[in-house]
């Protein structure tokens, strides 16, 4: 595998992670949205991931929580059908996956990739969407409000088609799903339960695996 | 220099003799003949896929210098018509490498790097199909080793030998080779339901070294052409 391809990859990991506590707070404008978002320091919420593709005829499901910190600490935690750990915390990025081994740390030349994008994940936590590297955002109105996401670089648009964002009518600055669409008929679907904000979590949770 | 003990040379004789047997197959074999081994031929095709399935595996790849990766594999099998379909993703899902195979062409719907490497896709339908289709090779040599393991013999691509071993358990390993000191693949299965194994570790030798464990998440009967349904079962966790 190489380096090129392991940090896009990660790369787009990231994405997703981004994606899913970078709309706290929600709004009519991008500016709403920065200001909604500056009140907001901790995230921690529930997810199932449900994976459409053609070969299935009905979805993969993955669950798993994740857990933000103000200003770049994120913990986003599979736990099944496979466990995973992704932790980002001051600048470092480590991945744990359970395997034959037991619950290891990933080998990966790519890791310091990560910080870089741990950066991105600092304007996104703060609604800067329209100021992200990778991602070229649209705000769309209407009866049920989204953000569209169309990659900028070529390396992410032979991955990702682009994502939908679509916020939860019942909770201020909580969305209701996540959309990544790959292909026609190829997407994953993230919903959330269960959020939480600006409740305090312990340090610990973004540098332990266990 | 030290002498070894004798319990540790009795130890290290014993493994050798294991050793021996398990890798020289001193079976006696003799040609099945389909009209009449009828019986030693199906047990010879256990390890395989009788009717169109659907798998999907969490897969972990270890490769020289202990570099790993997990990822989730989805795979359809039909083996009527001797075509796979299967896709490759991260664990968030993301589609890494999605292609289809009747034995005779392949095709990638997708892949990105470094999976997009015709050698890659080849060799990763190769071994799809080394895992869930029986050789489709004519005339299998069988025979039996001391331990009471079934080997049947079938001849593979080119110059390969495609050896399957049933052991008493019914766990089974596959090996594959050009000649005994040259070997391809081992596949070992375990955790049995039925016909089809929980856990499979499948080490490669060419182009390069290679390990795979692959953990079964689910495996269900499908019926060929069945299509994808829109809401599943997301709409149950609003």
């Amino acid at each position: 595998m190489t380096t090129r391809y392991k940090v896009k990859k990660q790369l787009l990991t990231s994405a997703i992670l981004l994606i899913c506590f970078g709309l706290v707070g929600w709004g009519e404008t991008w500016e709403d949205i920065r200001r909604d978002s500056a009140d907001i320091v901790s995230i921690k919420a529930e997810f199932n991931q449900y994976k459409h593709l053609k070969i299935l005829t009905k979805p993969l499901v993955s669950q798993g929580r994740f857990y933000f910190q103000k200003p770049d600490s994120i913990r986003w935690e599979y736990s099944t059908p496979v466990k995973s750990i992704l932790l980002m915390h001051k600048g470092n990025v480590k991945r744990f996956t359970q395997g034959s081994r037991g619950l290891v740390e990933e080998a990966s030349g790519a890791l310091s990739s990560m910080q870089v994008v741990v950066q991105e994940i600092g304007l996104w936590s703060q609604g800067r969407f329209t100021e992200s590297d990778h991602f070229q955002a649209a705000l769309k109105g209407g009866k049920e409000g989204k953000i569209i996401l169309t990659p900028r670089e070529k390396a992410f648009a032979a991955m990702i088609a682009r994502i939908e964002i679509i916020p939860s009518p019942q909770q201020k600055g909580a969305i209701k799903s996540v959309k990544i669409v790959e292909s026609e008929g190829n997407y994953t679907l993230l919903k959330f339960t269960n959020v939480k904000m600006n409740e305090k979590i312990a340090g610990s949770v973004f540098r332990d695996a266990s | 220099m030290k002498r070894k003990a004798p319990a540790a040379r009795l130890f290290f004789l014993g493994g050798l003799l294991v050793l021996l047997v398990s890798c020289g197959h001193l079976a006696e074999m003799k040609k099945l003949n389909p009209a009449t081994d009828q019986l030693l031929l199906e047990v010879c095709g256990s390890p395989f896929v009788k009717t169109p399935h659907r798998f999907i595996h969490a897969i972990e790849a270890t490769f020289p210098g202990g570099r790993s990766a997990t990822m989730l594999g989805v795979t359809v099998v039909d083996p009527d018509r001797q075509a796979l379909h299967s896709v490759l993703m991260t664990l968030e899902g993301l589609v890494l490498f999605d292609g289809e195979s009747d034995g005779a062409t392949l095709s990638v719907n997708r892949a990105v790097a470094p999976f997009d490497k015709e050698p890659f896709a080849q060799n990763m339908m190769d071994d799809v199909r080394l895992l869930f289709l029986a050789p489709a090779s004519p005339d299998p040599e069988h025979g039996v080793l001391k331990d009471g393991t079934t080997l049947c013999r079938f001849k593979g691509n080119a110059e390969e030998t495609v050896d399957i071993l049933i052991r008493p358990d019914r766990t089974w390993k596959i090996e594959t080779y050009v000649t005994p000191s040259q070997p391809l693949r081992e596949i070992m299965a375990s955790k049995l339901t039925g016909d089809i194994p929980g856990d499979i570790a499948l080490q490669g030798y060419t182009p390069r070294v290679y390990t795979l464990h692959l953990k079964l998440i689910s495996a269900e009967p499908v019926s060929v052409g069945s299509k994808p349904t829109e809401t599943g079962e997301e709409t149950d966790n609003e």
